[in-house]
C-alpha cells in the first residue's frame, strides 16, 4: 500500500485541517499532571468559556495570556479531580470571589502571577489588601469589566465606599456622578506611594493635576494651602461652596484673630452677624464671597503689594 | 466512507494530537475577528433651561439635543486590536477615545474630553469688557453668566521592549476658558497719606475673571517588570500658561457713586512649571516578604514679571523684576511587607516629604490697594518650607478562620519654616477586629486615637492674638471609631450597616477651632430575588459639627464669642432593574434624594445668643426611568426619562442685591441659588454588531 500518494497526502492534510480547526479554537492542551484542557471545562461551563475567548485573556497570540498557556486551568488550577467528580468536588481548584472559601492571598496570587507589575507593586500592605479584598471583588474576567470603564467605575467603587456615593450628590462636588471624573483619576485601588492611595505623591500634587493655577510658587503664600489642600477642602463633596469643610467668614476666623487697635483689624475679629442694613455693616463680610470679596487671592498672590492676598 | 479517506482522517487526528501537545507559545496567530460593539443614536429633549441641571453635563438649554455614543472593538489581526468609544458626542460634555495596539507588544491611545462647568446665569455686573483683562464702567448693570469649559486632549503609547522592559509616554494638553468671579478691593477715598486707612474705607466689587488657561503635562517612564522585582523610572512635567496676567478695572462709580474715580489692578495666576523625577521599585526578598522604595525630586518654578505696585500715580521701584520662585519637593519612602507566619502579616513604612522653598526673599513696599498710599512698613515675603517624617507600622493577625485583628501605629513629625509652629508630632494608635460570625454575617470594629502636639506656639504675625491656635497646627486629640455589619441571609440578599464617629478636641486652643465631630451612618441593601430582578436601596447620614471661639476684644483676652457649625446631609437611594421580565423589555427605575442642611449659630459672652444664620438648604430629587426594547438580537430601542428637582437656599446669595443696603460699600453678583425643575427625555436606537 502506498502510504501517502499525492492525492492521499492532500486528503491527510484535509483531515488534519478539519480536526485541527476544532481544537485550534480551544486553549492549549494540558500543561501538567492533573490538567484536563479547556475543552473539558467548556463541556459544562460553556457560557464562561465563550465569554472569555474574545477577551484579552483569550488572545492566544499573546504568550502572556492564560489561553496561550494552559487555558482555564492557568488561573483556576488543574481540573482533573473536579472533572472526574463531575463537578461535585473542587479538587483544589481556585474559585474566585469574596465567598469562595479560597484564601484571598491564594486568589490574588493567581492574578498577580501575571499582573504583578509596577502598577501593583504597592498591593502588599495597601488598604484594600488589608481588608482582604480579592481581585474579583472589583474586576470581572468572564464578563465586561465595569470598573475599567469610566462611566461605570464609580458605581463599582461606591458599592463599598458608601460615603463617597453620598458625597458625590452634595451641593458642591466634583463631577463624579456624571462619569466625567472617576475614582482612578486620583486614586490607585491597587495601592500607591501617595497618601490615601493617591497616584500622585502628595495631596497637593494630586489637586494640581487639574488645578495647576494654584501651584505657584507665589510671592505671597498662604500656609494652609502649601501645607495641604485638605486643610480647607474636602475632595468628594461638601454642603459648603467650593468643596470647603466650613464656610467663610468663620472658616477664616478659625486661623485669623488679631490684637491691637487700628488698621481696621476689628473686621477680622468680630463675630459676624447676618443682619442687613445694620450700622456695623457686616453683610459685606458674610454675603457673596465673604472674606473673598476683598481677599480673593486666598491660594496665594504674585502681586508685589499682595501680602494681604487682596491683589 | 471511503477506507482510504478514513485512514487519512485518522492520520490527520494523530498529527493534530502530536501537534497540539507541542503548542503553547507557538500557537499560530488566530484569524481576524469582525468588529464588535454598539452604536447608539437618537434624540433627547430638555424641558427647561437651567445652569444647575446642566452644571457638568452640557444639558443647560431647553430643547432638543442629539444622542450619539458608541463602543467598538476590532481585531484586524489578533492580537492587534483597535478600540474606540465615544460618549455624549452631541453635547458639550463629550468624550472620545481611540486605542490601538498589538497585545503583548505595544499600545497607543488618543483621548479627547470636554468638561463644562456652569456656575450661574443669573448674575449681574456693572462692567463692560467681560471676558478680557480690562473692565470698564458700563454705566449700568449687565446680565452676567459665569461658566468655564475644559477641553483636554491626551495621547500616549506603551511599548514592550522585551518581555520585562516597557517604555511609556503620555502627553496631555488642557485648555480651560470662560469666566469665573473674583473679588477686587477698592479704596473708597477716606484717610490721608501716611498709610493709615480704616477698614471702612475698603470696599469691594465682585468681577468677572477672564479664564484662558492652558496646562500641558507629560509623563515618560521606563519600567522593569521581573518575576521578583519591579522598577519604574519616570519623569513628569506640567506647564501652566495663563493668557491673562492681570485684571484691571475702572471703579464702577455709576453703580456706586461714593467711590472715587480711579482704576484698580490685581494679579491673576502666574505661569508656572513643574518637573519631577521619580524612581520607585519593589522587590520580593522571599516569597512572603516584599520591600518597596521610592525616591523623587521635583522643582516648581514661577518667574512671571511683576506688576507694578500701583497703576495710580508713580509706582515705587520694585526690589526685583520677578520672583524667580523655586520650590524643590522631595519624597523618599521605604516599605516592608511580610508574612512571617501564615496567620500574621506585618507592614512597616517610612516616608519623608520635603518642600524646600528656595524663592529669594526681598522687602516689598505695601501699597494699600491701588490707592497710591504707601504703608510706612515694608513686607518681606516668606518662602514656606516643610519637612515631614512619617512612620507607619501595622500587624494583621488571623486568630482563627473567624477572627482577624489589626493593630497599627503611626508617627508623624512635621517641621515648618516661617510658621507659627516649628514642629508638630502626632502619634496614632489604631486597631481593628473582624469577626466572621456566621456564614452569612460579618462584623468589624475599628478604633483609633491620635494625639498631636505642637512645639511652642510663636505667631509669625506679631499682631495675632496670642491665644489663637491655627487648627492645622494646634495640639489635637482625635478619637475615631466605627462598626460595620454585613448580613447575607441568602445569596440573593446582602444588607450592610456602618456607623463611624470622629471627635477632634483642640485642648490648647483658647481661640480658633476648639472642637469638631463627625457622625456617619450608612445602610445598604442589595437584593436579587430572581435572576431577572435586581433591587437596591441605601440610606446615608453624614453630620459634621464644629465649635470655634473668637475675641472681639482684640486685646489678648479670653474669648467673647462662639460659633457652632452643623452640616447634615441625608441621602436616600432606591433602584430596581428588570431584565427580560416582560418579553423583550428591560426596565430600570432609580430614585435618589439628597437633603443637605447647614446651620451656623453664634453667641456672644456674657451669654447672648445672636440670631442664627438662616439654614443653608440643598434638596435634590432625581428620578430616572429607563427601558430597552429588544427589537431584534442586534437592535434595541432605548428610552430614558430623568426628572431632577433642586431646591437650594443659600443666605450668602439668595435675595442679595448687587448693591448692599444699609451703607452699601460692596457690589456683589446679585445671583440666586440654581433651583430647577427639569425633565429630560431620550429616545435612541442601539445597534449591536
Amino acid at each position: 500500500m502506498v502510504w501517502m500518494s499525492g492525492r492521499g497526502a492532500w486528503r491527510a492534510l484535509l483531515g488534519l485541517l478539519v480536526v485541527g480547526f476544532a481544537t485550534a479554537v480551544a486553549a492549549a492542551p494540558p500543561a501538567g499532571e492533573g490538567f484536563v484542557g479547556s475543552d473539558v471545562c467548556a463541556e459544562c461551563h460553556k457560557e464562561k468559556f465563550q465569554q472569555i475567548l474574545p477577551s484579552r485573556h483569550g488572545q492566544t497570540a499573546d504568550a502572556r495570556t492564560p489561553f496561550a498557556q494552559a487555558g482555564c486551568e492557568t488561573c483556576h488550577g488543574a481540573g482533573e479531580a473536579h472533572s472526574l467528580s463531575e463537578g461535585k468536588e473542587r479538587g483544589g481548584m481556585i474559585v474566585f470571589g469574596d465567598r469562595s472559601g479560597v484564601a484571598p492571598e491564594d486568589q490574588n496570587g493567581q492574578c498577580l502571577s501575571c499582573h504583578q507589575d509596577t502598577n501593583r507593586m504597592h498591593w502588599q500592605g495597601s488598604p484594600h489588601e488589608a481588608e482582604d479584598l480579592v481581585c474579583s471583588s472589583c474586576h470581572r474576567v468572564h464578563q465586561p469589566d465595569g470598573v475599567l470603564k469610566k462611566a461605570t467605575e464609580a458605581d463599582v467603587c461606591s458599592s463599598c465606599h458608601w460615603q463617597v456615593r453620598a458625597d458625590m450628590h452634595k451641593a458642591s462636588a466634583h463631577p463624579i456622578r456624571n462619569g466625567q471624573i472617576t475614582c482612578s483619576d486620583c486614586h490607585s485601588p491597587h495601592g500607591a506611594a501617595g497618601p490615601s492611595s493617591l497616584k500622585a505623591l502628595t495631596v497637593n500634587q494630586s489637586c494640581y493635576t487639574c488645578h495647576a493655577e494654584k501651584r505657584g510658587p507665589f510671592l505671597w503664600e498662604h500656609e494652609p494651602v502649601t501645607d495641604g489642600c485638605s486643610n480647607c477642602h474636602t475632595p468628594h463633596g461638601s454642603n459648603n461652596p467650593a468643596l470647603l469643610v466650613r464656610r467663610p467668614p468663620q472658616l477664616c476666623q478659625q486661623c485669623h484673630q488679631l490684637q491691637g487697635a487700628g488698621q481696621g483689624r476689628a473686621h477680622i475679629n468680630q463675630v459676624k452677624e447676618l443682619t442687613l442694613g445694620q450700622p456695623n455693616n457686616h453683610e459685606r463680610f458674610t454675603l457673596g464671597g465673604s472674606c473673598l470679596n476683598c481677599h480673593s487671592q486666598v491660594h496665594g498672590s504674585n502681586h508685589p503689594s499682595g501680602a494681604a492676598l487682596q491683589r | 466512507m471511503n477506507v482510504k479517506l478514513i485512514n487519512h482522517l485518522s492520520l490527520g487526528m494523530v498529527l493534530v494530537a502530536v501537534g497540539s501537545s507541542q503548542a503553547g507559545a507557538e500557537t499560530p496567530p488566530a484569524a481576524p475577528l469582525p468588529a464588535t460593539g454598539w452604536v447608539q443614536y437618537g434624540l433627547g429633549y430638555v424641558s427647561d433651561s437651567s445652569y444647575g441641571f446642566g452644571r457638568y453635563n452640557g444639558l443647560e438649554d431647553e430643547g432638543i439635543y442629539p444622542v450619539l455614543s458608541f463602543e467598538t472593538e476590532l481585531r484586524p489581526g489578533r492580537p492587534d486590536y483597535l478600540r474606540a468609544s465615544g460618549r455624549n458626542l452631541g453635547l458639550d460634555s463629550r468624550s472620545l477615545s481611540v486605542k490601538y495596539g498589538h497585545q503583548g507588544l505595544f499600545s497607543t491611545f488618543l483621548r479627547y474630553d470636554q468638561l463644562p462647568h456652569l456656575k450661574t446665569d443669573s448674575a449681574f455686573t456693572p462692567f463692560a469688557g467681560v471676558g478680557g483683562e480690562v473692565l470698564t464702567d458700563s454705566g449700568a448693570l449687565q446680565p452676567l453668566s459665569l461658566e468655564t469649559e475644559r477641553k483636554r486632549l491626551a495621547a500616549g503609547f506603551s511599548y514592550l521592549l522585551q518581555p520585562q522592559w516597557k517604555v511609556n509616554l503620555m502627553v496631555r494638553q488642557e485648555r480651560k476658558d470662560g469666566n469665573d468671579w473674583i473679588g477686587g478691593a477698592i479704596r473708597d477715598g477716606g484717610g490721608g497719606g501716611g498709610g493709615g486707612m480704616a477698614i471702612g474705607q475698603v470696599d469691594s466689587v465682585l468681577m468677572p475673571e477672564p479664564i484662558d488657561q492652558t496646562t500641558t503635562d507629560f509623563n515618560a517612564s521606563v519600567e522593569y517588570n521581573g518575576e521578583r522585582s519591579q522598577w519604574r523610572l519616570g519623569m513628569q512635567g506640567s506647564f501652566f500658561d495663563n493668557e491673562y496676567s492681570y485684571l484691571r478695572w475702572e471703579n464702577p462709580n455709576s453703580t456706586y457713586p461714593a467711590w472715587p474715580a480711579g482704576d484698580g489692578q490685581l494679579a491673576l495666576a502666574p505661569d508656572n512649571q513643574f518637573l519631577q523625577l521619580a524612581l520607585s521599585g519593589s522587590h520580593l526578598l522571599t516569597d512572603t516578604t516584599r520591600v518597596t522604595g521610592l525616591l523623587s525630586a521635583g522643582l516648581m518654578q514661577q518667574d512671571e514679571a511683576f506688576l507694578p505696585y500701583t497703576i495710580n500715580g508713580v509706582s515705587p521701584a520694585l526690589p526685583r523684576s520677578s520672583l524667580d520662585g523655586e520650590v524643590y519637593v522631595y519624597a523618599a519612602q521605604l516599605g516592608l511587607s511580610a508574612r512571617p507566619m501564615s496567620r500574621l502579616r506585618v507592614n512597616a513604612r517610612y516616608r519623608y516629604d520635603e518642600r524646600d522653598n528656595q524663592t529669594p526673599q526681598a522687602d516689598y513696599d505695601y501699597i494699600i490697594l491701588d490707592s497710591g498710599i504707601t504703608s510706612p512698613t515694608t513686607v518681606t515675603n516668606q518662602p514656606l518650607s516643610y519637612r515631614k517624617h512619617k512612620l507607619t507600622l501595622d500587624a494583621n493577625y488571623r486568630f482563627s478562620s473567624d477572627w482577624r485583628g489589626l493593630l497599627g501605629y503611626e508617627f508623624l513629625d512635621s517641621e515648618r519654616d516661617f510658621s507659627d509652629v516649628e514642629q508638630n508630632r502626632e502619634h496614632t494608635l489604631k486597631g481593628t477586629l473582624k469577626w466572621h460570625a456566621r456564614r452569612d454575617l460579618d462584623a468589624a470594629l475599628r478604633l483609633s486615637g491620635s494625639t498631636r502636639e505642637a512645639s511652642d506656639y510663636q505667631a509669625e504675625d506679631p499682631n495675632q492674638n496670642p491665644l489663637l491656635r491655627k487648627y492645622y497646627l494646634a495640639d489635637r486629640d482625635r478619637r475615631q471609631g466605627g462598626v460595620m455589619l454585613t448580613y447575607s441571609p441568602a445569596t440573593t440578599l446582602t444588607i450592610g450597616l456602618s456607623a463611624d464617629l470622629l471627635d477632634d478636641d483642640y485642648p490648647d486652643s483658647a481661640l480658633g477651632l476648639t472642637e469638631a465631630s463627625g457622625r456617619i451612618f450608612n445602610v445598604d441593601v442589595a437584593y436579587q430575588p430572581v435572576s431577572d430582578i435586581q433591587l437596591h436601596a441605601f440610606y446615608s447620614r453624614d453630620q459634621m459639627e464644629s465649635q470655634q471661639r473668637g475675641s472681639n476684644n482684640e486685646v489678648g483676652d479670653v474669648y467673647d464669642w462662639t460659633a457652632d457649625f452643623d452640616d447634615t446631609v441625608d441621602t436616600v437611594g432606591l433602584g430596581a432593574e428588570f431584565t427580560g421580565l416582560w418579553p423583550r423589555w428591560d426596565v430600570g427605575v432609580d430614585y435618589l434624594y439628597s437633603q443637605g442642611r447647614g446651620d451656623i449659630s453664634q453667641a456672644t459672652l456674657p451669654a447672648a445668643a445672636l440670631a442664627p444664620y438662616p439654614t443653608v438648604e440643598n434638596d435634590l430629587h432625581r428620578l430616572q426611568l429607563s427601558a430597552a426594547y429588544h427589537w431584534s438580537k442586534t437592535t434595541q430601542v432605548r428610552l430614558a426619562a430623568i426628572y431632577e428637582h433642586l431646591d437650594a437656599t443659600d443666605w450668602a446669595v439668595d435675595g442679595v442685591p448687587v448693591v448692599l443696603p444699609g451703607g452699601g460699600s460692596s457690589l456683589l453678583l446679585g445671583n440666586d441659588s440654581e433651583d430647577y425643575d427639569v425633565v429630560a427625555f431620550m429616545v435612541a436606537i442601539r445597534h449591536r454588531f
